[in-house]
């Protein structure tokens, strides 16, 4: 029994070390500021917040697993809620607009998967060119402007993303059920280990019969689909939507999925990890404001805690505790 | 001059009030979140800090103030606003950036909750109109009208007309702080002047220096261009470096734009700019915090004060240097 639980701890150290460390800052957080941290209301504030972060976390986690990287996510969120934006404005269905947003991921995916599987470029030039390709894209297509969507909030199905289930905000449910969903693809599915076989040594996985292309293909379309599906659910939230939409994200994304522990190298990706440190990450700067630390220090204090977590899972690896 | 009256006689009503306040003082300091707008460290979003802090320390033991940086994106507004709302303060000052849609049922949320809120910059007219007998107030320009102003200044010092061809350079795509630009494209158009528009990208209003080959690149297109209008504060402090870059003489475009900086004085003084719209950043930060400890000491209704009816060119920036380099004007 004894080894079993030592074996459990050596094989998910990094997740324990994760969850560790988010409770320790919680905990900071609380002695603090205890009349914020100790009253559930900042938690459900973060329950509806994080979760459009989270997902596009999810969908990075992923492409970092195969090893590629993916660096149009924000510009496909734009796309995803301009799609929905468009859509909803025009026939006044919800689920009309959701095809359409998932439609606009699934064609971004593809064209990313093309990009690097078939013409043959690294995906962080490709990627780079449809970030900037796409915003330019949403900005010419809405001449620019906002769209309104004051009429989503009266919506019978607007509760569906935005409403609450037992308390808990619909944002939160819907990246819970992804994770969960996704965790099961990566660590219980024949498609996750093709991920990870790709991403820990492409040309072998060719070997052994794995299509490298369809697999790197299919996972820039789940990170198509899982920005837009994160950029509608912004929409439902704002009730507007910005051709900005998205550039907020684009660090805290990747300081997510970093702390979280998927690792750059590929054939490494925690789904688990991705979901804990999005409320970590999304947590830190609502707590050091609130911990009182005025004017400049937010970006100093947020930085300092991304290194040292990484650098504690980057050690953890090195001494191959993980 | 009433406009100046009436400005003056408010914040010797504020001060009077900060300096009468002890009697009254409640024992715990007000907490208050202030949203700046801007990263740390950028050059507008510093000012309105500053004024921020200036009242924060007038007021000293009676207030305490957080901060909330938001590089500008109107969807980090509302996160940080939601985030506000949770931490339960006595009052938020928020700039309207994301409008009335995005944030009304968070700022309803607020007022259940009997928190303060209050505008400033970028205006919410419904919620300022919903709750401007609670408190919520609105510290900033007028936006079209101030848009309007500079432009039709521009157009009349530059002595320009029809035949002529203008650039402005703004941000239309947002919903209301876009109507500045409005303003001013819509001034210039007035005046019969063919007017191309360029839409400021992320990158560049993360970033001035990212404008350079774009301004570049118009000006080589179209080196018949009389009048450049850029509506970004940072934008108007790199404009001698654009119109420099682009192999202009000072004073061969006519150069306009928004906002104070240091930056913007040396490019007034180096003649590549010649008209600036001053909408005073620094009462953005300061009204607002006497705002709300105003109404929540003595149930004063929201003010709506307009900062920003000033121009500044060659012949008066001597007197504004000095504050400007100290980081009030």
């Amino acid at each position: 029994m004894n080894n079993k639980i030592k074996e459990f701890t050596r094989r998910h150290s990094l997740e324990i070390g994760l969850i560790v460390i988010t409770i320790l800052v919680w905990i900071v957080f609380i002695i603090t500021s205890p009349r914020t941290f100790l009253s559930p209301k900042i938690y459900r504030t973060f329950m509806s917040t994080v979760p459009f972060v989270g997902l596009l976390a999810l969908g990075l986690t992923f492409v970092l697993a195969i090893g590629e990287i993916d660096l149009s996510f924000p510009s496909t969120m734009a796309v995803g809620g301009m799609c929905f934006g468009l859509a909803f404005a025009a026939t006044n269905s919800i689920v009309l607009g959701i095809l359409a947003a998932m439609a606009g991921g699934f064609v971004v995916g593809l064209i990313n998967g093309i990009l690097v599987t078939k013409v043959g470029m690294p995906s962080i030039v490709a990627t780079l060119g449809m970030m900037f390709f796409l915003r330019g894209f949403v900005t010419l297509s809405t001449d620019g402007s906002a769209i309104s969507l004051r009429a989503l909030g009266d919506h019978m199905l607007y509760p569906v993303f935005s409403g609450t289930f037992l308390t808990i905000p619909m944002q939160t449910v819907w990246f819970l059920f992804l994770s969960v969903f996704l965790g099961f693809i990566l660590y219980r599915h024949q498609f996750g280990d093709n991920v990870l076989f790709v991403g820990d040594n492409s040309h072998t996985a060719d070997l052994m019969g794995i299509s490298v292309s369809k697999t790197k293909i299919a996972v820039f379309i789940i990170m198509g689909m899982l920005a837009a599906l994160s950029g509608t659910m912004d929409v439902f939230r704002l009730r507007t939507w910005w051709p900005t939409q998205g550039q907020g994200y684009f660090m805290t994304a990747f300081a997510t999925v970093f702390v979280g522990g998927t690792s750059m190298k590929g054939g490494q990706g925690t789904v688990f990890g991705t979901f804990v440190a999005a409320f970590l990450i999304g947590s830190l700067e609502a707590g050091i404001v609130a911990a009182g630390l005025a004017g400049f220090w937010t970006q100093l204090i947020y930085g300092l805690i991304i290194v040292v977590s990484v650098s504690i899972h980057t050690n953890l690896r090195r001494l191959g505790i993980t | 001059m009433l406009r100046k009256i009436s400005f003056v006689m408010v914040l010797a009503l504020l001060l009077s009030l900060a300096v009468t306040g002890p009697i009254m003082a409640q024992d715990e300091p007000l907490e208050i979140y202030f949203f700046p707008g801007g990263p740390e460290g950028g050059p507008f979003a510093t000012i309105v800090y500053n004024g921020a802090e200036h009242a924060n320390e007038i007021l000293g033991d009676r207030v305490e103030v957080r901060y909330r940086w938001s590089d500008w994106s109107p969807e980090r507004m509302v996160t940080q606003f939601q985030e506000a709302v949770a931490a339960n303060p006595d009052g938020i000052a928020i700039m309207g950036h994301p409008g009335d849609d995005a944030l009304e049922p968070h700022i309803d949320e607020a007022r259940e909750q009997g928190i303060i809120v209050t505008s400033q910059n970028t205006t919410l007219p419904r919620m300022e109109e919903r709750y401007v007998a609670e408190g919520f107030g609105y510290a900033g320009q007028d936006l079209y009208d101030s848009g309007y102003m500079l432009g039709e200044a521009a157009v009349e010092r530059a002595g320009l007309g029809e035949g002529n061809r203008a650039l402005v350079w703004g941000l239309l795509s947002q919903p209301t702080r876009g109507q500045r630009t409005q303003g001013a494209k819509d001034a210039v158009e007035a005046a019969g002047i063919e007017v191309d528009y360029m839409e400021i990208s992320s990158e560049v209003d993360a970033d001035a220096s990212a404008g350079i080959p774009v301004i570049s690149g118009y000006l080589a297109e179209n080196p018949d261009t009389d009048l450049v209008i850029t509506d970004h504060g940072a934008l108007t402090s790199t404009l001698d470096v654009y119109l420099e870059t682009a192999g202009m003489e000072p004073g061969e475009v006519f150069g306009a734009g928004f906002d104070l900086s240091p930056a913007t004085l040396d490019a007034i003084e180096s003649g590549y700019v010649q008209l600036v719209h001053d909408q005073q950043p620094f009462l953005q930060g300061f009204l607002p915090i006497f705002q709300i400890y105003i109404s929540a000491n003595y149930q004063f209704s929201g003010l709506h004060i307009d900062t920003g009816s000033g121009l500044v060119h060659e012949d008066n920036v001597e007197l504004l240097a000095p504050l400007i380099d100290e980081g009030i004007r």
